[in-house]
């Protein structure tokens, strides 16, 4: 049997909900890039099982990406692309100064993206199951196949390291909109 | 903050992934792969080691025959010889910011842009977009709003209004025609005046959209911290101009300019934003005018003839 008639529920799958597997991916591996090479590996190991799969390709296909980026997928993958701190890297002190606006709120956002990726695996895919995928802190255990414990732990510590990165942003001292006084930017 | 982290995660999560769509090539890739896995196992239960790498042998002929469809090619990999190699090839790069732009000049959305400058001519500049309807306030070094302009699409043209803050004038105009602009020949007028005063450009999501199209700012290809570098490469541009795009929307995130021409040496870092179209932020495309101002009428003038024609049609994107 041809490996494309052998597969086929597999690409119907990817055809129709490529979108959002490919999103979940991404959020687990920091990048649209490193999110498609962690759902090909994870289509291959479903592959390899694919007489296995009963029911619901999906939810298999699902909880193979979250396995392989808990569990193997920082091992085996190349030298990530992020490299540590570089000119090019979000710096909050830097962008706002002379930065009055909105532009905070969406740097904020960009900063909590790019602290979600430097998070360990573990508390990522936790994360990304509780507010990505919105599911409860025991459907989250049993995705990753972990206490329950280890779900809410993960979740409080990942959040915490968010909420210091988000402290450097927060506009608590900055005006939302610029008050004009007399013409002057108070 | 007002909103909880775990709100502002969820947030900034649906806008990283928003239209994300996986290569349609994906599941035959992982197939190939899957076979050339199968192979080399199958070849390992038989004949143990020497058979591995035989088959490991064969295993890259087949890639190496196989061009860009290698199964051992990764998205990552793609065209990555080595460790820094780029993520996506420049190709893709530069549509996906193409669409970005062009989906964001057409959505409801407002493309923000607040630009700073350093050195001669110092300031700020804030800017607002939508798609008929810019609005830009231009502020003093030491935060005096000193001059803004608005311009307006309306029937048979664009209406302009100019408010001078310190002189206390407010300037109306209409400038009729659309002022037909053509794509590369005006980028390079653009990087032009880019290099005379980067606050004249406020419709961003244009400007920068044909920079890109014609090639006048190529990118880099790096891809690091979630950020994708856009540099021109002109070798007449007196100075330097960088752009970091989002890796996730391909949306601009900010843009430097330097200027190294002899007694007008500057800087100017602009922070783009795309904001929703609240009520709070739509307001801000409009300037505030002062009782007691004078008005001032223009003549009315055709667009295509003037080179302010010509900025009007560029800063509404035509």
């Amino acid at each position: 049997v041809r490996a494309e008639e052998r597969f086929e529920g597999l690409t119907a799958l990817v055809a129709r909900r490529g979108g959002a597997l490919l999103a979940t991916a991404t959020l687990l591996a920091g990048s649209p890039a490193a999110g498609e090479d962690l759902l090909q590996a994870a289509l291959e190991r479903v592959m390899r099982h694919w007489h296995r799969v009963k029911d619901d390709p999906e939810v298999y296909l699902r909880r193979t990406i979250y396995h392989l980026a808990v569990d193997q997928w920082r091992v085996r993958r190349r030298r990530p692309e992020v490299l540590g701190k570089s000119e090019t890297e979000l710096d909050a002190a830097a962008l706002r100064a002379g930065q009055p606006d909105g532009t905070d709120a969406v740097n904020l956002r960009l900063a909590l993206i790019q602290g979600l990726a430097q998070l360990p695996p573990r508390q990522r895919a936790v994360l990304v199951l509780r507010y990505w995928e919105q599911l409860s802190e025991s459907e989250a255990a049993d995705m990753l196949g972990c206490s329950l414990g280890t779900v809410k732990s993960s979740a409080s510590r990942g959040l915490a390291r968010l909420r210091d990165n988000a402290a450097a942003w927060t506009a608590a001292d900055i005006p939302a909109s610029k008050p004009l006084v007399n013409g002057t930017w108070s | 903050m007002s909103r909880t982290i775990e709100d502002l995660l969820a947030t900034s999560m649906r806008e990283a992934v928003t239209g994300l769509t996986p290569d349609p090539d994906l599941v035959a890739r992982a197939a190939r792969r899957y076979r050339q896995r199968a192979r080399v196992r199958r070849a390992a239960s038989v004949t143990g080691f020497a058979g591995i790498a035989a088959a490991v042998a064969i295993s890259l002929t087949v890639a190496s025959a196989s061009g860009g469809n290698a199964p051992g090619r990764t998205a990552q990999g793609r065209n990555a010889p080595g460790l820094h190699a780029p993520v996506r090839d420049d190709a893709y790069v530069v549509s996906h910011v193409e669409n970005a732009l062009t989906a964001a000049g057409r959505g409801n959305r407002i493309f923000f842009s607040s630009t700073t400058q350093t050195g001669s001519n110092p300031g700020l500049t804030l800017a607002w977009n939508t798609r008929d309807r810019f609005n830009e306030m231009e502020y003093t070094s030491p935060g005096h709003l000193f001059f803004s302009l608005t311009v307006t699409r309306v029937r048979g043209g664009l209406r302009e209004l100019v408010v001078q803050y310190l002189h206390q004038l407010v300037g109306h105009q209409l400038v009729t025609g659309t002022g037909s602009v053509h794509g590369c020949a005006t980028a390079a007028d653009i990087l032009e005046t880019l290099g005379a005063n980067p606050n004249l450009l406020t419709n961003w999501p244009a400007t920068i959209r044909a920079l890109v199209a014609c090639k006048l700012i190529t990118s880099a290809g790096h891809q690091r911290a979630g950020l994708i570098r856009f540099a021109a490469p002109q070798p007449g541009f007196p100075g330097s101009l960088t752009m970091l795009v989002n890796a996730s929307t391909f949306l601009p995130s900010r843009m430097v300019v330097t200027s190294s021409v002899p007694g007008q040496k500057w800087q100017s870092t602009t922070v783009f934003g795309s904001l929703p179209p609240t009520r709070a932020n739509l307001a801000h495309l409009s300037a505030p005018i002062p009782a007691g101002f004078t008005q001032i009428n223009v003549p009315p003038e055709s667009a295509g003839q003037s080179v302010d024609g010509n900025e009007m049609a560029w800063m509404l994107g035509q």
